[in-house]
């Protein structure tokens, strides 16, 4: 078809429809459109209205006991009722096993982990997983800044961890609600845990 | 599925016999051949196998463009899972079919440390009722500017641009439209939203574009009743429902500046499956209203990526 029929055809088509319903309501950023923009702008900043508000910044220290805080304050907030949905202790000490092996198996990021005591590191993460499901446990390790001051991570490595976890909770039968609600938690302490990397 | 694929294969052997540009439609006798190897390959590899180190999904899919994005929208998230320091590539193929119209379009991308994507695409479409075809070429590049759609409070932002340069502006100029070619540029955030429903993890996109484009471009740049760029929202979500999976809905607002031929705002539903870190399939139901004077367009998407 030549392109004059297609633009009579275009033509004869358009104009009643035209007039009838996209006249007015397809121009970019009309007041409707706006009105939508606004609505999802709007459901954003109330999205991220829950979560926190930048740190002062007041130093390395500063910052990190800000971020700690804010950190804990919002996981407090939140319901008491995760520990128990991921299953309590038993179903975390499996977890926390479950991790080790993955990590052990793991190239990009075992060498971290030659000279720890890896008994000691899993008595505390699977305490610092308790507290921070709001179970009954409090973590008095050190914060997670100094825990994993310049051991050199990059974002390679801190997805691994979260890659290996999840799998872990996958593994060990955890469902996806209380799941994602653990790693959402853990996301929380990225920045913790990278800020003093060097 | 893997008829298809084995089909689209034996098809390409004898090269110099493959039927060029006669089809109107888009088949799966135009992927390259070296997609149709690179899924068999990457499909039987081992899922980790060097894949970036990023989480499984988080570069979405292939957008209608080129970017790493959904189905019609580019994402704040680049091409790939490439982390720090970590390169990836993608190469898809998507075919969409609406009423009167189907749309063919093969793309590569490139991430480098995801801080960079730099992604080509080649768009095909086909006058199916009206006859003939239309084509363009979509140089892309996205910069993400700040932030991680996972670890950072305000999730990530990018900056893009896509430049199009339409093969044969002939129509467009018939159209009305002032250009054959044009630059959209565009401002895109995602963000993460752990376990917000049902459980599921929930990823909202939001993305501001400056564009001239009519169609995308398929009908060229600016026209009469409008030559200046229009400022345009598109927004994008996606649940998380089962491991590997996700379900999602996207709007794409556009201008409209063709006296002769109305556009409309695009929207769809998608289902994209993640085989593992290097094969994904995407199906959506496309609602992109009047195209060219052709009203109430609706129909099918799939799209085929495939990540190294
Ligand atoms: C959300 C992420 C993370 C959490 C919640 C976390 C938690 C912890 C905890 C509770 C400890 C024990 C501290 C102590 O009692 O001394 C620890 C130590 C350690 N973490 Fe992490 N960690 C995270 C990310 C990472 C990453 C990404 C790596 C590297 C791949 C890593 C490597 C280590 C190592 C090697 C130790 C032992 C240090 C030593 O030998 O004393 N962690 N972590
Ligand atoms: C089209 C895009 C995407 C698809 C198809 C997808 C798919 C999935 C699926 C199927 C899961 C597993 C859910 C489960 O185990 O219950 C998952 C988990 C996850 N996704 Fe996505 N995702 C996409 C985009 C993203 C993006 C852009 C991000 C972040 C930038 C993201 C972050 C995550 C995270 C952190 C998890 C782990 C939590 C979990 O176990 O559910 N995803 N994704």
């Amino acid at each position: 078809m030549t392109t004059s029929s297609l633009i009579a055809l275009g033509a004869s088509r358009c104009a009643a429809l035209r007039h009838a319903v996209l006249r007015g309501t397809s121009y970019p950023v009309t007041s409707k459109s706006l009105a939508l923009y606004i609505a999802l702008a709007l459901g954003f900043s109330v999205l991220g209205g829950c979560a926190h508000t930048p740190p002062p910044p007041e130093g390395d220290a500063g910052q990190e006991r800000a971020i700690t805080a804010e950190a804990e304050t919002e996981i407090r907030r939140a319901d008491t009722t995760l520990y128990t949905a991921l299953g309590g202790k038993p179903v975390i000490d499996d977890v926390v096993n479950d991790f080790l092996y993955r990590i052990a198996d793991d190239e990009r990021i075992r060498h971290f982990f030659v000279n720890t005591d890896i008994d000691h590191f899993q008595v505390t993460f699977a305490t610092q997983l308790c507290d921070i499901s709001n179970g009954p446990c409090d973590y008095q390790g050190p914060s997670m800044a100094r825990a994993h001051q310049h051991m050199g991570l990059t974002e390679v490595h801190f997805n691994a961890i979260v890659e290996h976890l999840r799998a872990a909770l996958i593994e060990k039968g955890v469902s996806a609600g209380p799941r994602n609600q653990l790693l959402g938690r853990l996301a929380r302490l990225h920045d913790a845990v990278m800020l003093r990397q060097p | 599925m893997r008829r298809a694929r084995t089909q689209a294969r034996s098809r390409r052997l004898p090269a110099n016999q493959r039927p060029r540009a006669k089809h109107r439609h888009l088949t799966l006798s135009c992927i390259p051949a070296s997609l149709t190897v690179l899924v068999l390959a990457a499909l039987l590899s081992a899922p980790a196998a060097q894949a970036g180190s990023r989480l499984l999904a988080t570069g979405g899919v292939t957008q209608i463009e080129g970017a790493a994005g959904g189905g019609l929208s580019p994402w704040a998230v680049l091409a790939g899972t490439a982390s720090d320091g970590e390169i990836s590539t993608t190469a898809s193929i998507t075919q969409a079919q609406v009423d009167d119209y189907s749309l063919g379009m093969a793309g590569v991308a490139g991430n480098f440390y995801n801080r960079l994507e730099v992604s080509l695409a080649r768009q095909r479409f086909d006058l199916d009722t009206l006859g003939g075809r239309l084509e363009q070429d979509i140089f892309g590049a996205k910069l993400r500017l700040y932030g991680d759609p996972l670890y950072n409070t305000w999730g990530s932002w990018s900056l893009g641009v896509q430049r199009k340069r339409m093969v044969d502006g002939d129509l467009a100029n018939a159209l009305g439209a002032r250009d054959t070619q044009g630059t959209d540029i565009y401002l895109a955030t995602s963000k993460l939203w752990f376990a917000a429903m049902g459980g599921r993890n929930l990823l909202t996109n939001l993305t501001l574009r400056s564009t001239r484009a009519n169609q995308g471009g398929l009908l060229g740049f600016g026209g009469d009743e409008k030559s200046a760029r229009s400022l345009v929202v598109e927004g994008s979500l996606g649940l998380m429902l089962a491991p590997s999976w996700v379900v999602g809905v996207e709007y794409r607002q556009k201008p409209d500046n063709l006296g002769v031929a109305a556009e409309s705002h695009w929207r769809d539903v998608y289902v994209a499956h993640f085989f593992n870190k290097h094969v994904s399939l995407t199906g959506a139901w496309l609602d992109l209203g009047d195209i060219a004077g052709l009203a109430d367009q609706q129909g099918g998407y799939l799209s085929l990526q495939v990540a190294l």
